[in-house]
């Protein structure tokens, strides 16, 4: 149930992780929460994109460290045949260079895995409702990594509406759906649709993707972002 | 010891004292006899004179008087010249002495007596010569010995030294001084193929056309025999020796030869000969040390290698465990505990429930770093470039330095082995900055292009690094040795370029 009192679809994870207890745990963590179903598990990283190919899930959570091809590697090929599918990255490893390489790859998020169990559960919840789940300081640091880059050749047309320029500009700052809402005077559904638009169009799934690829594109520079705390 | 001198008939060494005339001339002793025999001479006039009765009253035997005064420069010619000196003075005396007898006694039977009178001065002042001459024979025979001794000790004190090329050069340098020779040259049998022979040393080291090496490389054959002396002509003796200590036989294989040029107008006798069949020996046994020295270097070195190696495997074992056991299981565990904590009323939350979370979070956190520190997961899971960035960004945010990665050409990955070299090396030297280098700013450039390089550049006070870095390994410092090690391990070069007060560049080159 969320604010508005309105009976949701239950998220649907793939959830990929070798070692059986973390996987077991996380799983029942989740699912208690009557949010999230877990439709697919994997604990190899070509499973994992099986799991994905079979299951079409909302969201996949990806250990970094699966044997095979690693989460890292998971990752780019779930997102290359299903962009729109937002995947959040888990590793006990807590080095920026493996956030990098996850949202190189094309992940929306990333999580350490000993996060408390409800930071995990709203993590899912906010990457399915088209919010950020890095903290500003992360992002902000991948974003300044990742535009020095070579930069993208620009789109031929701009997709966007106007007001999904503003959505979109609105949350490249950091807020949350609910104060872009407040900002704009809309519902948060209506933020929520707009974003989800945005992601169709630009065919990504998260709002870290989106963020990413209209810096790529000049929409907007570094210093419209928030600067690190 | 015989010298030329001492042997050879007078005549022999007469006709060797006249050839040496023009140098004779410009010797001061040779004129001082001059001097003496030419006054004596003038005296001996004079006194004739007076005997004719321009000074009344002197007896007339009294003007032979100065005849004997050719002593004198005789005696000093024997001292300067030897016996052979001696008599060419007297003759040279009896010569002068003829205008005297023609001019003043040509009837009367006084110009026998004046003869004789010479003639007997003459002989007095050679046999006088002769006890000279042994005492002079003998003093130099004495020095000669001496600096034979001394040439052995030298030599004896040079096989001490590490370092076989000082050795050899010394060795061959006081021994062409001390035997006068013209070259001498040292050579040795290759281990691997023992029918050819490279030269160690030769001295003079410059000598033209490679002369004493030639000279070196003619005189060898298996064949010979050790510990004798070979005269191959006139003027090159060879000494075969053999290097395969420490069970020399005295004539065992030979392994090297010693060969030396002399001037062929001066032989050389049983004691010369002696004394190369010496050095030959001890050459030999520099030569077998020096091979000795290495064949354990190379041994210490591959077991440090191998040792370097298995650590390296070990951590790496050590550090997987830790990530995916005990890492992973207090993942496992604080999952449990979020669920269980969900699972309860907030109200019944035992603060015990709460400890135990911040407890699990807290270990895997210190597991994280001790697997982290054994071997960085970033390497192996993302590659040497995120290795050395996450290096680059821990070592700015822990110390006072500034430090940048610069990566140019192509990033690719390339052999694990060579990533994790590269990734240690660059580890050691920005400690080693940190620790040594007072620097403000250092520098990790990373190339690809045919082969990978990485250079760690800082700009501090710098140092003097040694010509070997084994040299560091007795005083306890490993840092910098470990990196050259770790480098050959995968045929790496490492080149550390520092001076001080300008800074340090550590830089290794790989192929790729
Ligand atoms: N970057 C540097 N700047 C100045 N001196 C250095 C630097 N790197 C090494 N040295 C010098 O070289 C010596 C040997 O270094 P190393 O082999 O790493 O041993 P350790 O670090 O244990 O002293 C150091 O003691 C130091 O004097
Ligand atoms: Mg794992």
């Amino acid at each position: 149930m969320n604010e508005q009192g309105e009976v949701r679809q239950p998220i649907r994870v793939v959830l990929a992780e070798d070692h059986t207890l973390v996987r077991q745990g996380t799983r029942r963590l989740l699912e208690d929460s009557g949010r999230v179903v877990v439709v697919g598990e994997a604990w190899e990283g070509e499973q994992a994109v099986a799991a994905v190919d079979r299951h079409e899930p909302d969201i996949v959570i990806v250990d970094i460290g699966l044997p095979g091809i690693n989460g890292i590697e998971a990752t780019r090929r779930i997102k290359a045949s299903h962009p729109q599918i937002s995947v959040i990255g888990l590793t006990v490893h807590d080095e920026d260079q493996y956030v990098f390489a996850l949202l190189e790859a094309g992940a929306a998020g990333y999580l350490l895995k000993d996060v408390e169990g409800q930071d995990l559960l709203r993590a899912v919840e906010a990457v399915h409702a088209g919010e950020s789940v890095l903290h500003p300081s992360i992002t902000h640091k991948v974003l300044t990594r990742l535009s020095r880059g070579a930069p993208e050749p620009a789109a031929p047309t701009d997709p966007l509406t106007d007001r999904e320029h503003d959505v979109l500009e609105l949350a490249t700052q950091g807020l949350p759906n609910k104060e872009i809402a407040a900002r704009l005077e809309v519902s948060i559904r209506t933020v929520e649709t707009h974003l989800s638009r945005v992601f169709a169009k630009l065919e990504v799934g998260s709002r870290t993707e989106a963020v990413l690829y209209g810096l790529r594109r000049g929409w907007f520079d570094l210093e419209t972002l928030e600067p690190p705390p | 010891m015989t010298t030329a001198a001492g042997t050879d008939a007078l005549p022999v060494r007469v006709a060797a004292l006249a050839r040496n005339a023009p140098q004779r001339l410009r010797e001061r002793p040779f004129w001082i006899i001059q001097a003496g025999v030419l006054s004596v001479t003038a005296l001996h006039l004079l006194a004739e004179l007076w005997g004719e009765g321009l000074v009344e009253g002197v007896h007339p035997a009294l003007h032979h008087v100065p005849v004997i005064l050719y002593l004198a420069p005789i005696a000093y010619a024997s001292l300067r010249y030897g016996i052979e000196g001696a008599f060419l003075t007297g003759v040279w005396a009896a010569v002068l002495t003829v205008p005297n007898v023609v001019i003043f006694h040509p009837h009367d039977l006084e110009w026998l007596t004046e003869l004789i009178y010479v003639a007997v001065v003459v002989a007095a002042g050679i046999t006088m010569a002769v006890p000279v001459e042994r005492e002079r024979r003998q003093r130099r025979r004495a020095e000669a010995t001496s600096r034979r001794l001394t040439l052995l000790n030298e030599i004896a004190t040079l096989t001490l030294t590490a370092d076989l090329q000082h050795t050899l050069d010394g060795t061959l340098a006081s021994l062409v001084a001390v035997l006068d020779l013209e070259a001498a040259c040292v050579a040795t049998a290759n281990p691997d193929d023992p029918a050819s022979l490279s030269p160690l040393a030769r001295h003079p080291a410059d000598s033209g056309a490679g002369a004493p090496v030639d000279l070196c490389l003619q005189q060898f054959s298996p064949l010979h025999e050790t510990g004798q002396v070979l005269t191959i002509d006139a003027g090159v003796i060879a000494v075969p020796f053999d290097t395969d200590l420490p069970d020399p036989s005295p004539s065992g294989r030979v392994t090297g030869v010693l060969a030396v040029q002399l001037d062929p107008a001066r032989p050389r006798g049983p004691d010369d000969h002696q004394l190369l069949i010496g050095v030959a020996n001890q050459l030999a046994t520099a030569v077998a040390n020096a091979r000795l020295r290495d064949l354990e270097h190379d041994r210490v070195r591959s077991y440090a290698r191998l040792v370097t190696w298995a650590q390296e495997e070990e951590r790496k074992r050590i550090s997987r465990e830790l990530h995916d056991e005990a890492a992973q299981n207090l993942v496992a565990i604080r999952r449990g505990l979020d669920t269980l904590a969900s699972r309860l009323d907030p109200a019944g939350h035992p603060a015990e429930l709460r400890q135990l979370r911040t407890l699990t979070g807290e270990t895997l956190t210190g597991v994280r770093r001790f697997s982290r520190d054994l071997r960085p997961p970033v390497l192996d899971d993302l590659g040497l470039v995120s290795a050395l960035e996450s290096l680059v960004d821990e070592v700015s945010r822990r110390t006072r330095l500034g430090v940048e990665l610069a990566v140019h050409g192509t990033p690719a990955r390339v052999a694990a082995e060579t990533e994790l070299v590269l990734f240690r090396i660059g580890q050691a030297a920005l400690h080693n900055v940190g620790r040594h280098a007072e620097a403000t700013r250092a520098t990790v450039e990373l190339h690809f292009a045919d082969d990978i390089r990485l250079t760690i550049t800082d700009d501090g006070r710098g140092f003097a690094p040694p010509e070997q870095l084994t040299q560091l390994a007795g005083t306890g410092k490993l840092g910098l040795l470990g990196m050259q090690e770790r480098a050959h391990l995968v045929g790496a070069e490492l080149e550390i370029t520092s001076h001080p007060g300008h800074g340090t560049r550590v830089a290794v080159t790989v192929p790729r």
